[in-house]
C-alpha cells in the first residue's frame, strides 16, 4: 500500500482527490475539486460555509460516494477504505454521532479493540490532557467536551492520518485551546487533514493550505509560501487618492480613503510590489506592506472571490 | 468483533431487553395460569393474555429496531462508519443480539413454560426451538432488515404504521380471493419466508455493504409486495411439493373414489338449515348438491383428510364451467358411502337443473395412519400421552360429562378420542387436530409454543370409575390426489330431500 502511494518532490501523498463531483439534488456541492495532501503535513482546508469542505472529507472517508473523479486514502480507493485503513485514520468531526448512552470510558473500552496500534498509556496521557471525564455519560457532556471526547478516541492508536471536520466549531476558547494543544502535542508523524473556520487555531498547525469554493480548489500551496506571498499593502500618496484603473491582476480588495491606497498583494515580492505601486497616479510618500495572518488572506480571498462572481453576473 | 459488537449493544440496551422479556414472561405465565381445562367463556385473563401477545410482538419488534438504530446504517454521521468496524461483523453483532436477546429470552421463557405443563425435556426444547426459528427467520430478519431502512424509532414507527396500513388496504381488496382459499398449505407458507428471507438477504447487503437506502428502500418494498402475493400461489404446484414430500408416498396407492349413485339422495333433517358459503363476509347465492360418494381402499387403522377440491361442471355443449375451489379439511368417514357437498351458483344451477351435465372433481387428500391408542381414567386422569400432549380429565360440574383437555408441544396433533366403559364406546368418537396444516415444523406467530384442546365428552351412565377417555393419534403418511368424474347426470337429482 505505501508503495503504490504517489510520491511527488520525494514525499508521498496521504490524500489525493482529482476532479471529485457531487450533486445533492440541483446543487452542486463539488465541482471537480482536487487537492493532495503531502504526508507528514497538516493540510488546512479552509472556504466558506457550504464550500463543499465537508463533503469533501466525507467522500474521502467513503462516507459519501462520489459522483465523478476519484480520491485516494493511504493509497487505496477512498471507495474500498476497508478496517485495514480506517485502523490507521482518526476521525473527528462536529456531527459525530458518539454513543450518547455509554460512558467515556465505556466508549474508549469498545473501541480500543478495533485498533492494533492502540496505546493504553497513551490513552491515559492524552485523557488527562484533555481533562475528560471517565465515568461520565457521553450525552451528558457538552458540546466542547464531546468534540474532546471525540479527539481522545482518535488519537491513542497514532494514526497515519488524523482527519479533522470542522472540530472547532461551537466550542469556546478555553476548548479550543484544550483541544489544539492536545492535537499538537499527539501528532508527531501525522499526516492531518483540518477544516475549520477558526483559522487563527490553526494557523500554528497548518503546513500546507487548500482554498476551495464552490465546491472548486482555488488554490494550495505550503503555509510558508502562502505567508510569504501575500502582504497587505498601504500606500501614501502626497495628495487625495483616487481608485486606480489599471492595476495588477494579483492586487486585491483595492480601496483609497483620503491619500492612502490599500490592497493586498497575492503575489508579493518587492520588486513587483515597487513597479506596480508606479502605475499609481501621484507620487508615493510611504509604503507599508505587512505580512497577513490566515484569517487575513481567507478573507481577503474570499471578498474577491464574491466580488468576481458579482462582476461576473453584473 | 461481533462478540464485542454485541456487548456493547447489550450494555445500551439492557433494560429494554429485560422489559421484553418480562411482557413476554407475563404473557405465557397468564396463558399457562388458564390451566389445562378451558372454557369458551372470555375473562379478563384471556383479554389480558390477548393484549400482551400482541404487545409482546410489538416491543420485540421496537427492540430489534433499537439494536439496529445503536450503529444506523442511513445518514452520514455515524461513529461507526470511520472506524474499523467490519461491516460483515457489524451486521452479525445484530443479527446474534436479535437471536440472542429479541428471540433468546422468548425461547427460554417457553422451554418453562412447557416444563411447567409437564412435557417431557425433548418436546419441551423441540418446540420452543422451532417456533424461536420460525419466528426468527419469518419476523425477526424481516424487522432486522425494515430497521436497517430507518434513521431513528420515530421513522421506523411512522413507516411500519405506512406498511401495516398499506397490508390492510391490500387484503381489503383481495378479500374476495382469499376468502376462496379453503385451506393455507405449509408450502406456501414456507415459500413466503423463503421470498421474504431472499428480500431480506438482498436488503441487509445493500445496506450493509452499499449503504444505499434509497435503493434498499424500493427493494424491500417490491420484495413485500411480491411476498403478499406468494400466497396466492397456485393450489396444485403448492400440493405438489407437499405430495412427494409424503413419508409413505405409495400408502395411498389402494384408495379409489367413485360416485355412487346406489347411495341415494341425501335427506336433509328436519329443521336442518341448508349449508351456506361465505366470500368476503357474504353469504353468497349458491344452491348445495349432495353428491354420494364411495371410498375404498382405506383400511383400519387409517384416516382420510380431504384437504381441498376443485370442482368444475360440463354442460350439455361441452363447455367447462370452473366452480372454484372448495372443502373443508376435515376427517371423511369413508366406512360406508356418504355424501359429498358441492355449492353451485343459483344462476348456474337455475339455467342447468333439468340438462345432463357432467362434473368433475380434484380431490387432494391425506392419509393418516394410526399410532398405538392409549388411555386415561376418565375422572381425575392426568399424565403425558405420547405423540399427544398432557392431557388431564375430570367429571364436569353438572356430572353429565367427562371434561377433558389437553396440552401439546407444538402443532396440535390429529387425534380421535372416545369414552369407553367396559370395553364400549359411549357415544361419538370425537375428533382433534385432523385436517390442519402437517407442516414439518411449529411456525406459530401469535401466542406460545403450546397448543390446546378441549372437548366434553356426554356421559349416559352413572358409574366413571372404569370409564377411560382412548386417545387415537394419527401421523401424516401420504398426501395424494384423486380426481373423480360423474357424466351425464341432472343436478336437481342430488338436491336434498
Amino acid at each position: 500500500m505505501d508503495q503504490a502511494r504517489e510520491t511527488v518532490g520525494g514525499k508521498s501523498k496521504m490524500i489525493r482527490a482529482d476532479n471529485l463531483w457531487k450533486k445533492f439534488g440541483r446543487h452542486d456541492a463539488l465541482r471537480g475539486l482536487s487537492f493532495s495532501v503531502p504526508e507528514g503535513s497538516a493540510y488546512a482546508l479552509i472556504g466558506a460555509n457550504g464550500a463543499g469542505k465537508t463533503t469533501a472529507i466525507r467522500i474521502l472517508m467513503n462516507i459519501l460516494e462520489a459522483e465523478g473523479g476519484s480520491a485516494e486514502v493511504l493509497g487505496v480507493d477512498s471507495r474500498r477504505i476497508s478496517p485495514r485503513e480506517l485502523a490507521q485514520i482518526g476521525y473527528v468531526s462536529e456531527n459525530q454521532d458518539i454513543p450518547k448512552a455509554l460512558t467515556v470510558a465505556e466508549y474508549l473500552d469498545y473501541l480500543r479493540p478495533f485498533y492494533p496500534r492502540w496505546d493504553k498509556s497513551l490513552e491515559a496521557t492524552v485523557m488527562r490532557e484533555l481533562r475528560l471525564p471517565r465515568e461520565r455519560r457521553i450525552g451528558d457532556l457538552s458540546h466542547g467536551m464531546r468534540m474532546k471526547v471525540a479527539l481522545a478516541c482518535a488519537l491513542p492508536f497514532r494514526p497515519k492520518l488524523l482527519v479533522l471536520d470542522e472540530p472547532l466549531s461551537g466550542l469556546d476558547s478555553l476548548v479550543r485551546d484544550e483541544f489544539m494543544a492536545g492535537l499538537v502535542r499527539q501528532l508527531e508523524d501525522t499526516t492531518v487533514l483540518i477544516s475549520s473556520h477558526e483559522l487563527s487555531e490553526i494557523e500554528g498547525v497548518a503546513t500546507h493550505v487548500g482554498f476551495i469554493e464552490a465546491g472548486r480548489l482555488l488554490f494550495e500551496e505550503s503555509m510558508t509560501g502562502l505567508i510569504d506571498r501575500f502582504r497587505e499593502v498601504h500606500v501614501t500618496l502626497d495628495r487625495e487618492a483616487a481608485p486606480p484603473g489599471l492595476v495588477p491582476e494579483e492586487w486585491l480588495n483595492i480601496r483609497a480613503v483620503g491619500n492612502v491606497v490599500s490592497f493586498v498583494d497575492s503575489r508579493f515580492s518587492e520588486d513587483r510590489l515597487g513597479a506596480g505601486i508606479e502605475s499609481l497616479n501621484g507620487s508615493v510618500r510611504n509604503v507599508d506592506a505587512r505580512p497577513m495572518s490566515l484569517r487575513a488572506i481567507f478573507t481577503a480571498l474570499a471578498l474577491a472571490e464574491r466580488d468576481a462572481a458579482e462582476s461576473k453576473r453584473g | 468483533m461481533i462478540w464485542h459488537i454485541f456487548r456493547k449493544d447489550l450494555k445500551l440496551l439492557w433494560r429494554m431487553v429485560i422489559g421484553v422479556a418480562l411482557i413476554n414472561l407475563m404473557h405465557r405465565a397468564i396463558q399457562s395460569g388458564a390451566g389445562i381445562f378451558r372454557n369458551a367463556s372470555v375473562t379478563p385473563a384471556v383479554l389480558l393474555s390477548g393484549m400482551l401477545g400482541t404487545i409482546s410482538l410489538l416491543v420485540t419488534g421496537v427492540l430489534i429496531v433499537m439494536v439496529v438504530q445503536q450503529d444506523p446504517i442511513p445518514g452520514f454521521t455515524q461513529d461507526w462508519l470511520v472506524r474499523p468496524i467490519s461491516r460483515r461483523d457489524l451486521l452479525l453483532g445484530k443479527v446474534l443480539f436479535v437471536a440472542l436477546m429479541a428471540q433468546g429470552p422468548i425461547f427460554l421463557i417457553e422451554v418453562g413454560q412447557c416444563l411447567a405443563a409437564g412435557f417431557p425435556l425433548g418436546p419441551s426444547l423441540a418446540a420452543p426451538l422451532s417456533r424461536s426459528v420460525w419466528m426468527f427467520l419469518a419476523m425477526d430478519l424481516p424487522v432486522l432488515a425494515f430497521a436497517t431502512l430507518t434513521r431513528s424509532l420515530a421513522q421506523a414507527v411512522g413507516a411500519a404504521i405506512a406498511i401495516v396500513m398499506g397490508f390492510a388496504i391490500f387484503t381489503q381488496a383481495t378479500i374476495l380471493y382469499t376468502n376462496s382459499l379453503f385451506n393455507r398449505l405449509w408450502v406456501t407458507d414456507a415459500a413466503q419466508v423463503a421470498w421474504g428471507l431472499a428480500g431480506v438477504a438482498t436488503v441487509l447487503a445493500i445496506q450493509y455493504y452499499r449503504r444505499k437506502t434509497t435503493g434498499a428502500r424500493w427493494v424491500y418494498g417490491a420484495a413485500a409486495l411480491v411476498w403478499l402475493f406468494v400466497q396466492f400461489l397456485p393450489w396444485q404446484p403448492a400440493f405438489a411439493i407437499e405430495k412427494r414430500l409424503s413419508p409413505q408416498p405409495l400408502a395411498a396407492d389402494a384408495v379409489q373414489i367413485a360416485f355412487d349413485p346406489a347411495f341415494g339422495r341425501f335427506h336433509r333433517p328436519a329443521g336442518q338449515p341448508a349449508p351456506v358459503r361465505f366470500r368476503a363476509s357474504r353469504v353468497e347465492d349458491d344452491v348445495d348438491l349432495w353428491a354420494p360418494v364411495r371410498v375404498n381402499g382405506v383400511s383400519e387403522g387409517q384416516l382420510l383428510t380431504n384437504d381441498g377440491a376443485l370442482e368444475r361442471l360440463i354442460d350439455p355443449s361441452g363447455t367447462m364451467i370452473d366452480l372454484g375451489r372448495s372443502g373443508t379439511p376435515i376427517p371423511w368417514h369413508v366406512r360406508s358411502p356418504f355424501h359429498y357437498l358441492i355449492f353451485i351458483p343459483k344462476d348456474i344451477y337455475n339455467r342447468l337443473e333439468d340438462r345432463p351435465v357432467g362434473l368433475e372433481i380434484d380431490h387432494s387428500l391425506t392419509l393418516l395412519q394410526a399410532n398405538p391408542a392409549q388411555a386415561i381414567p376418565a375422572a381425575g386422569g392426568d399424565r403425558w400421552i405420547e405423540d399427544v400432549g398432557r392431557c388431564a380429565t375430570r367429571i364436569s360440574a353438572g356430572g353429565g360429562q367427562v371434561e377433558l383437555g389437553c396440552l401439546t408441544p407444538g402443532n396440535p396433533p390429529c387425534v380421535t378420542l372416545s369414552l369407553e366403559y367396559n370395553g364400549t364406546v359411549q357415544g361419538a368418537v370425537q375428533e382433534s387436530g385432523c385436517g390442519s396444516d402437517y407442516a414439518p415444523y411449529f411456525g406459530r406467530v401469535i401466542g406460545d409454543s403450546i397448543s390446546r384442546f378441549a372437548r366434553e365428552l356426554p356421559f349416559a351412565g352413572s358409574e366413571l370409575k372404569d370409564a377411560q377417555v382412548v386417545f387415537t393419534p394419527y401421523h401424516p403418511e401420504a398426501r395424494f390426489t384423486r380426481q373423480v368424474v360423474i357424466s351425464n347426470i341432472r343436478l336437481s337429482d342430488w338436491r336434498p330431500e
